[in-house]
């Protein structure tokens, strides 16, 4: 990166910063710090709760995913549009009505206090873990790509964040996702621009399209029912509908952010945009990966993006490694060469010659896949630890040996804003749980509001912050361990939805009989965790019933204890 | 107002339906726009 783009990204983040601090200036109450005040107009919310879900992996992975599978994983968002349906129908009016600052209070009043506790103290842990992951994930390619110590780029991640959402809470975190999401959003679509006008000339979007779908790229709906694949319309539709209904109804993160809306109709307008701008934003992003795809057919592409992978390979393997590359160029000029009759076929309306094309491309594919093979495993036998995997990599590697200095500043700059807002809202969200469902009922005579309640929220803040740096140093030493704890965390989403779901719309359920049927359902997807191979996208709809259905079945039994408050 | 009260009377779909059915409509948008994808896929 050049001096310019090094001022950029850092004059960048601490505009960031200091735009977060100045927002959350001046907050002497509770309701602002931990839900900005229920103040927000619904195009705060909606970039709010946007900004939220697209962490730092998402546009990261997110390209690199459409390089290298296609553009299928679009199909596990296509239930999300319903499930913000549902959530504008139920949740919002609910949750705005009782004022409530977590998601969890409501069980309280619906059922009973243990409740409450169960679901808190499943979100706690399962977001509690993840945090740390999400601040670890993208510093460690950011890392690798910047020459920085992982665990100085953890810890500046996390800085970075915390320095706002400590001070100036919900408020600040609102803020600083509108403006963040929106540049993030327009240095993606720049990012797109370069590298279609850095295709050859000539290349029109059909031919574009022909290469991505002559090699399985345009792979965007699969319509045969497999529960074991997460990616088909069923999967995203069904198994999708209940994720989405999962994190956005009862994560604290995501709920967190609608609360901020100033009445029921802002929360809903910000849901609604949500469900209109979701997939359509994934499918550009996945685009973006297949355009790089396409790109890397016309120009040859690294023999493998990871620099650490490269970087590993030994004095002994040195040799061997520069004659795969050599015969990795001269796969790509073939393949290459196969492109260019395929276009020249469909221009001039010759099937037997696309046909000859089609099938010469593909073996051309088969054959550079092959050579990558052998560098991975060249990889390995270099160094077992090294990794092996280079789809994260895919997007940045194009950054930085084609765009314009200052660009590739900013797009850095992008990519450490995703992270921020992630972990801007899930640190607001742990402390909000951690401060109104676990301290102020453990100890009553705890401060409720004014100064002393304020410096609580931003110690427990601080706290959560301290915790995901030191869980973000210990997944450096997981390894392989990451994506189980990364899945863990998804095992409580059924359960929590369950209870939700059970407490909107099974109004004679009390609260022993929900708590019962949660544990059961929670010791259920554990069971099928470990002993099955269901997607876990299915999870959650298997939890749900689980849950709903015994506790209409224990109602009959048990007498429902829930109690009615005043408001 | 109490708390059951204040879910009891909260408003359905109302003048919203519009907002919800646009969201389907896209969303049926959407997985056609894909299905034409995939038949241009292989």
């Amino acid at each position: 990166m050049s001096g310019l783009d090094w001022a950029v990204l850092g004059g960048t983040l601490a505009f960031f910063v200091a735009y977060g601090l100045w927002r959350g200036r001046g907050e002497r109450r509770m309701d602002e710090y931990l839900v900005a005040g229920r103040a927000m107009p619904w195009p705060m919310v909606a970039l709010s709760v946007m900004a939220t879900q697209a962490s730092a992996v998402t546009f990261l992975s997110g390209p690199g995913q459409g390089f290298a599978d296609g553009m299928r994983f679009v199909q596990f968002y296509f239930g999300l549009p319903l499930a913000m349906i549902v959530l504008c129908v139920t949740a919002i009016p609910i949750y705005q009505k009782l004022k409530v600052f977590t998601a969890y209070e409501y069980l309280d009043t619906r059922f009973d206090g243990k409740t409450r506790t169960l679901a808190a103290g499943l979100f706690l842990l399962q977001r509690g873990l993840q945090v740390g992951l999400s601040i670890y994930a993208p510093s460690l390619i950011l890392s690798v790509i910047l020459g920085w110590d992982v665990r100085f780029t953890c810890m500046l991640m996390a800085l970075l964040a915390v320095a706002y959402t400590a001070f100036g809470g919900s408020k600040a975190v609102s803020h600083t996702q509108a403006l963040q999401f929106t540049i993030i959003l327009a240095t993606m679509g720049v990012a797109a621009a370069v590298v279609w006008s850095a295709l050859p000339a000539g290349v029109t979007a059909g031919d574009a399209a022909t290469a991505a779908g002559a090699l399985g790229r345009l792979n965007a709906l699969e319509l045969r029912f497999d529960p074991n694949d997460r990616y088909n319309l069923w999967s995203g539709l069904i198994g999708g509908f209940f994720l989405q209904l999962a994190y956005f109804g009862t994560d604290q993160s995501q709920v967190g952010r609608y609360l901020t809306g100033s009445s029921i109709k802002q929360s809903r307008l910000g849901l609604v945009f949500n469900g209109l701008v979701k997939i359509p934003m994934q499918l550009g992003i996945l685009g973006l990966g297949v355009l790089l795809f396409v790109f890397y057919l016309f120009v040859t592409p690294p023999l493998f993006f990871n620099p650490a992978g490269r970087a590993a390979i030994d004095p002994a393997h040195r040799a061997e490694w520069t004659a795969l590359e050599d015969r990795h160029v001269r796969e790509a000029g073939e393949r290459r060469q196969e492109l260019e009759s395929l276009l020249a076929a469909r221009k001039a309306a010759d099937p037997t010659a696309e046909a000859a094309a089609r099938a010469g491309l593909a073996l051309a594919q088969e054959k550079l896949a092959a050579t990558r093979k052998e560098a991975t495993a060249l990889i390995t036998a270099s160094d077992a630890k090294a990794p092996t995997s280079d789809t994260n990599y895919v997007f940045l590697s194009f950054v930085l040996a084609h765009l314009p200095a200052g660009l590739i500043g900013l797009v850095f700059a992008a990519v450490f804003a995703a992270s921020m807002n992630s972990t801007s809202a899930e640190l607001n969200a742990l402390a909000s749980t951690t401060v109104v469902d676990v301290i102020q009922r453990v100890k009553p005579d705890a401060p409720r509001e004014g100064k002393r309640a304020l410096l609580l929220s931003r110690l427990v803040t601080l706290g959560w912050a301290g915790f995901a740096v030191l869980f973000a140093e210990f997944a450096s030493r997981l390894g392989s361990l990451i994506e189980a704890v990364n899945i863990l965390g998804s095992l409580f989403y059924g359960t929590i939805l369950g209870l939700f779901l059970t407490a909107f719309y099974a109004k004679r359920v009390g609260g022993t009989a929900a708590f019962t049927g949660a544990l059961v359902a929670q010791a259920v997807v554990i069971a099928c965790f470990f002993l099955t191979k269901i997607s876990f996208l299915w999870y959650n709809l298997i939890a749900c019933v689980i849950v709903v259905g015994l506790g209409l079945a224990l109602s009959r039994a048990v007498p429902p204890g829930g109690r009615v408050r005043s408001a | 107002v109490s708390r059951r009260e204040g879910e009891e009377r909260a408003p359905l779909f109302g003048r919203w339906i519009g907002w919800y059915a646009l969201m389907v409509a896209e969303l049926v948008a959407i997985i056609l726009f894909c299905g034409w994808l995939a038949s241009r896929n292989g």
